[in-house]
């Protein structure tokens, strides 16, 4: 007993130090800011959208969408056990499935799905299991270049993962509660997460850490989910307060908001050719706009 | 594992813990400027191509088909 104990110890300690390890050289890099690096950019001015399609149809919550590739279809999933696939561009219905998933979020790849787990579609048998969070997995989200994925949890810790190998390489810390909403920035080399914490933060996967953080004292709903423009300059987040607030993700600022939904947003997309965002909401309606 | 004691058990996610804290901190890290330039530029140079940005024409938004007229 007393040298399990002592090596308990032992191996705490040295987590201790690796942790400690972390933070300086993290410290070390830290020699600038994205605030200060866009000080010298234009500000992109109000960003006005408008709401150019409401698609009503599912009967209950809505908790996640997906964009097609093709940027015209999409899928909507609800707590009313429904997968619904749309046009976006006429609006209709295409195919309505009953789920049996309770997945809180869909991620569609040609590869196999990526729940918590990653499946082999064709075997149906889970290929590979990532562990490592000790909270709910709240979010997913896979690289432009498919190598790798990054999950938020309810521990509000953000963590980027091989997808072949299976194992966690980068972990990033400062959110202080669950990451509901996590995103690759398009050039494939930082993230953007969202919490209950009411922020949205970058975090640069090069540097190993937090770039900026997006909040404002008036905003005291937790972030949903979120989506970014396909420069990567505007980010859109979901909120508990019914709207998705626009963010310039290079100033910090916020820069708009969309606003009509009777209820919390739980998810936003961004189709691949970037041309509108589709917002869904608790209100069983999925609004697009541009 | 035959016998799964707490202790055990224990000693095992701390093992774990320090391997994945030795990998992560072997990470190379590039300077937060250099990282923030290089997202800046990013979003620079695509701006032009973000309908989100620039707006997308009411002849050609997908979301709104144009009113057609019809010639008598």
């Amino acid at each position: 007993m007393a040298a399990e104990k002592a090596e308990m110890d032992a191996l705490k300690k040295e987590c201790d130090g690796l942790r400690a390890q972390i933070e300086a050289a993290r410290k070390a890099v830290n020699d600038g800011s994205m605030t200060a690096a866009a000080s010298g950019v234009a500000s992109v001015g109000r960003v006005q959208l408008k709401l150019r399609k409401t698609l009503k149809g599912h009967l209950a919550k809505i908790y996640a969408m997906h964009w097609s590739a093709d940027s015209r279809q999409m899928v909507s999933a609800s707590q009313d056990g429904k997968l619904l696939i749309w046009d976006c561009f006429t609006g209709n219905k295409l195919i309505r499935t009953p789920s049996g998933l309770k997945t809180p979020d869909l991620c569609l790849c040609p590869l196999p799905v990526i729940v918590s787990c990653l499946w082999d579609l064709e075997t149906g048998k889970q290929k590979v299991i990532f562990t490592n969070h000790i909270g709910d997995c709240m979010s997913l989200a896979l690289s432009p270049d498919m190598s790798t994925f990054i999950s938020g949890a309810c521990d509000s810790l953000a963590k980027l993962w091989d997808v072949r190998e299976g194992s966690c390489k980068q972990t990033f810390s400062g959110h202080t509660s669950d990451i509901n909403a996590i995103s690759f920035f398009q050039s494939g080399n930082a993230i953007i997460t969202g919490s209950d914490d009411c922020q949205c933060k970058m975090y640069d996967l090069r540097a190993d850490q937090e770039v900026i953080c997006y909040q404002d004292s008036s905003l005291n709903a937790g972030v949903t989910s979120l989506a970014v423009s396909s420069s990567g300059r505007l980010i859109f987040a979901g909120y508990d307060d019914f709207n998705c607030h626009i963010w310039d993700s290079l100033k910090g600022e916020k820069v708009g908001v969309l606003s009509g939904h009777d209820n919390r947003v739980s998810c936003t997309g961004v189709p691949d050719d970037g041309m509108g965002v589709c917002t869904g909401s608790w209100d069983s309606f999925l609004k697009l706009w541009n | 594992m035959s016998n799964n004691s707490a202790a055990n058990s224990s000693l095992v996610l701390a093992q774990k813990a320090v391997k994945q804290l030795r990998l992560e901190a072997s990470v190379r890290r590039i300077k937060v400027s250099q990282a923030a330039a290089e997202l800046k530029n990013f979003c620079l140079q695509n701006a032009h191509k973000d309908p989100l940005l620039t707006g997308v024409p009411s002849s050609d938004n997908p979301f709104r088909p144009p009113k057609s007229c019809v010639l008598l």
